[in-house]
């Protein structure tokens, strides 16, 4: 597994590379809220399956599914860690003691620290909204030219300027990467070994000595792009930006996400609002129900 | 004449006597009896079999301390149901007799307390006379027994249901989910009652405010009458023990610390009258500690109980949700700032845009990818790791990444470009490679961006930093005074960023933290290692310069 892999678009011929950028970000949005509205575990389960489906049509390779698994489970296991030790509700088990309420110092200013059984449980089903955000958003990454995806964002009124300064540090990312790896081993070879002795002082050095030949080779980088990019006549000449036309099939279709959302978010609304005791419609009576199970 | 004067003091005299009510005698001491009682409920007569409770009470009205001796005649086919209590009861063919002494002292004094009697099962219906006196006076008082005509069984009440939340008119109100309590926030209540005119309040008064109401709907097959005390507690799902969080307000001031409060006993205490009725409902409002309980699942445990059966018992799951409308507000109000400072940025982007120089935007964006390398990188991969490590003390490595090694970068680049917006850029670079590389889009990662980066240029640009830095040589334009004051415009608007985030959290994606956690996360993540961060940024910043500043 390179590092390329991670962030890279690969070419493909699937569906999901086929469809419009655009449509891509517009259905990427369209979950960030879904996944918001929605409280149900089951339908949060759902919307993540249909996240990894969407990776088995795009045919994402085996290193790429491999990725996808390690920071999906980082990121579940470190939900539910967290939520094991911070979950609230009751009723709540406690399966396991870090730090006694009777430990001075530590134990006073936590008031204890526990492992909730529970808080796992619930740390595992809430992480399935980072967790589909985060195959969704690789998904996008993995199958959508980035250039496409800038000149998506400029034809949608990003500044020229900004779009450029994206492009290059997506550009300069790799190089930026190798620089990073160098200049660690050349610290390891002069015997630095930052995280082994954790004394404030020497983690502040160690930071300074790696951050300032990086940075400083990024600025004289910079001189030398900028001198380039002025050479062939950047901000002078009018903005070219050539995309294609968005089909109006994927138009509609996100003028349907975007109507759904609307309509999830209303319902949402609707369904806070009987929950609080605010407002109800009896004769929707169903509707709630289908709401409480589904929402 | 003079019999007229004769008349007017006589008609005087008897204006000025006391009332004479029924068993009342000329020496002030009056006594009363009440049988059946039901806690006022008229009742017209009770069955043969059943209890009946008797309230009685004696008062002396009299300067001088009164000893009087209360006899109560039962008659036939009724008797004490309780022989353990401090009455002597004498048996007759003619009804028991119970008797007990009572002193009175002077001034006003009273005594009142309840009998418990037992009405034969084989009692002919009619009137009978129980007879109450006190030595001085005597009064007879008439219960009447009546027939259902049906037999009824010996079967004790049991609570069939347990109905809530209701309005106060017992009214199931639809709108509201079934067995779930919505916890009401009444930390604002002071400052609502001043907007809303009601003027200043406290706890005390707002405590005598029921959450809701429930309904016991209790069976009685054997129509038995009888008062009985009824205790809700709520009880932890899982291990059964007892948890706070329901409580009886006093009503006097002698209730243990005084005031509406002072009577908290962590269960609701009610005291309800059985009419006799086959099917009858008990309506009981439903006090809420909000403080003392968490959101969740409990056990609702009503016990029904009085001196003579064995306690009847029901039990309900309930649902208690406690709302976070501080998290909301805090959410809303950052969302609606950003927004606004967005609309503003979108005005005037190009303008900012177009004083940079090309050198500059291809600095920043690399700083930017930079940041992405060094930082989100790193962060993303050992955040996880490092919680699971180290527990919730891991933001004390992580932060060594994202708090100390971000703000040496961004203060970094401010010494180099002092520029308005050159901060904004960096992060927005920062935040579309993330989601270009890592997909990392989510409505967080945009509220915590976006309240960072609007945070860090208005307190910059608003200290006359930014103004500074252009005026004066960078490596040696900053004296200790000015770093500090970097240091602790870092901090604060990082620990503003960092609270705004967990609030997100919190509130978007439903996650728990606890408030030392919050607390020590913004003390050391958020302000100590920020301002670190960025006074080892002015060092890194001076470096910089002498190798490819302007």
């Amino acid at each position: 597994m390179s590092v390329r892999d991670v962030w890279e678009a690969t070419p493909g011929d699937t569906l999901v590379h086929k469809l419009d950028v655009r449509t891509k970000v517009v259905l990427l949005a369209g979950f960030a809220v879904a996944v918001i509205l929605i409280d149900s575990p089951r339908t949060l389960y759902l919307l993540f399956c249909l996240t990894l489906a969407l990776h088995i049509l795009a045919r994402s390779s085996v290193p790429r599914w491999r990725i996808l698994i390690i920071f999906v489970l980082l990121g579940l296991w470190g939900s539910m860690v967290s939520q094991a030790l911070f979950y609230s509700r009751e009723p709540r088990t406690i399966v396991a003691c870090l730090i006694p309420p009777s430990l001075p110092v530590l134990g006073t200013l936590t008031g204890g620290v526990f492992v909730y059984r529970e808080g796992l449980e619930y740390g595992a089903v809430q992480a399935l909204r980072s967790a589909s955000m985060l195959s969704l958003g690789l998904l996008l990454s993995w199958t959508s030219d980035p250039r496409q995806l800038l000149k998506s964002f400029v034809s949608w009124r990003m500044p020229y300027e900004l779009a450029f300064m994206l492009i290059s540090g997506l550009r300069f990312l790799p190089v930026i990467f190798q620089e990073t790896a160098v200049v660690l081993t050349a610290q390891r070879l002069r015997g630095f070994e930052p995280l082994k002795a954790l004394v404030p002082r020497r983690l502040i050095q160690t930071a300074f000595q790696t951050l300032f030949p990086i940075l400083a080779r990024t600025l004289r980088r910079a001189a030398t792009l900028a001198a380039s990019v002025e050479s062939r006549g950047f901000g002078r000449e009018a903005r070219v930006t050539e995309i294609k036309q968005w089909p109006a099939s994927e138009q509609r279709l996100c003028l349907g996400v975007f109507t759904a959302i609307i309509l999830l978010l209303g319902l949402k609304i609707l369904d806070v609002l009987q929950f609080n005791g605010l407002f109800f419609i009896p004769a929707w009576r169903d509707l709630y129900d289908v709401m409480k199970v589904w929402m | 004449m003079k019999l007229t004067a004769l008349l007017s003091l006589c008609l005087i005299a008897l204006c000025l006597l006391p009332p004479l009510g029924a068993g009342q005698t000329g020496d002030d001491v009056t006594i009363s009896l009440q049988v059946p009682y039901y806690l006022g409920k008229p009742r017209e007569g009770v069955g043969p079999g059943s209890q009946l409770q008797a309230l009685y009470s004696i008062e002396n009205r009299s300067q001088a301390a009164v000893a009087a001796t209360i006899s109560i005649k039962l008659p036939p086919g009724f008797a004490l149901a309780d022989r353990s209590t401090v009455w002597q009861v004498e048996q007759y063919p003619e009804g028991d007799i119970l008797q007990r002494h009572i002193d009175l002292a002077g001034g006003y004094s009273q005594w009142f307390d309840l009998l418990t009697i037992q009405a034969a099962a084989d009692i002919i219906p009619g009137t009978y006379a129980i007879i109450i006196s006190d030595g001085r006076q005597t009064r007879q008082v008439p219960v009447t027994v009546v027939t259902t005509g049906r037999k009824l069984g010996n079967e004790p009440p049991v609570i069939e249901e347990i109905i809530l939340p209701l309005d106060r008119d017992g009214k199931n109100d639809e709108r509201l989910s079934r067995n779930t309590l919505v916890m009401r926030d009444k930390s604002w209540d002071y400052y609502k009652n001043i907007i809303n005119g009601k003027g200043a309040s406290n706890l005390e008064v707002e405590a005598l405010h029921p959450l809701t109401h429930m309904r016991l709907i209790v069976k009685n097959p054997s129509e038995q009458q009888k008062l009985v005390v009824i205790t809700a507690r709520l009880h932890d799902a899982h291990s059964r023990e007892p948890v706070s969080g329901l409580f009886t307000p006093g009503t006097t001031g002698e209730d243990k610390d005084a005031g509406s409060l002072g009577g908290h006993e962590d269960k609701l205490v009610a005291f309800a009258a059985l009419t006799g009725e086959p099917r009858q409902t008990v309506q009981l409002p439903v006090y809420m500690n909000e403080q003392a309980l968490a959101g969740g699942q409990y056990i609702l445990r009503v016990v029904m109980e009085d001196e003579f059966a064995p306690p009847v018992v029901q039990e309900t799951v309930i649902t208690v949700v406690k709302k976070d409308w501080k998290a909301l507000a805090v959410i809303g109000g950052a969302a609606v700032i950003l927004l606004a400072a967005l609309l503003l940025a979108v005005r005037r982007v190009r303008s900012v845009l177009a004083t940079l120089k090309t050198r500059w935007l291809v600095t920043v964006a690399l700083f930017g990818a930079a940041a992405f390398a060094v930082v989100t990188v790193p962060s993303t991969l050992l955040n996880d790791f490092f919680h699971i490590l180290m527990g919730p003390f891991g933001f004390l490595v992580t932060g060594l990444f994202h708090s100390i090694m971000l703000y040496m970068m961004i203060i970094a680049l401010v010494i180099l470009i002092p520029r308005p917006g050159v901060i904004a850029l960096m992060i927005i670079v920062r935040l579309l490679l993330g989601m270009l590389a890592f997909g990392q889009v989510s409505p967080i990662s945009l509220l915590s961006y976006g309240i960072n980066a609007l945070l860090l240029e208005t307190l910059l640009y608003s200290s006359g930093l930014y103004s500074h830095l252009q005026s004066t040589d960078a490596a040696a334009g900053l004296n200790w005074q000015k770093v500090a004051c970097l240091a602790l415009i870092c901090g604060v608007a990082d620990s503003i960023a960092t609270y705004v985030t967990l609030q997100g959290l919190s509130v978007l994606y439903r996650m728990y933290y606890a408030d030392w956690y919050i607390y020590l996360l913004l003390l050391i993540n958020g302000f100590l290692y920020t301002a670190i961060g960025a006074v080892c940024g002015v060092r890194l910043g001076s470096r910089l310069c002498r190798v490819g500043g302007d």
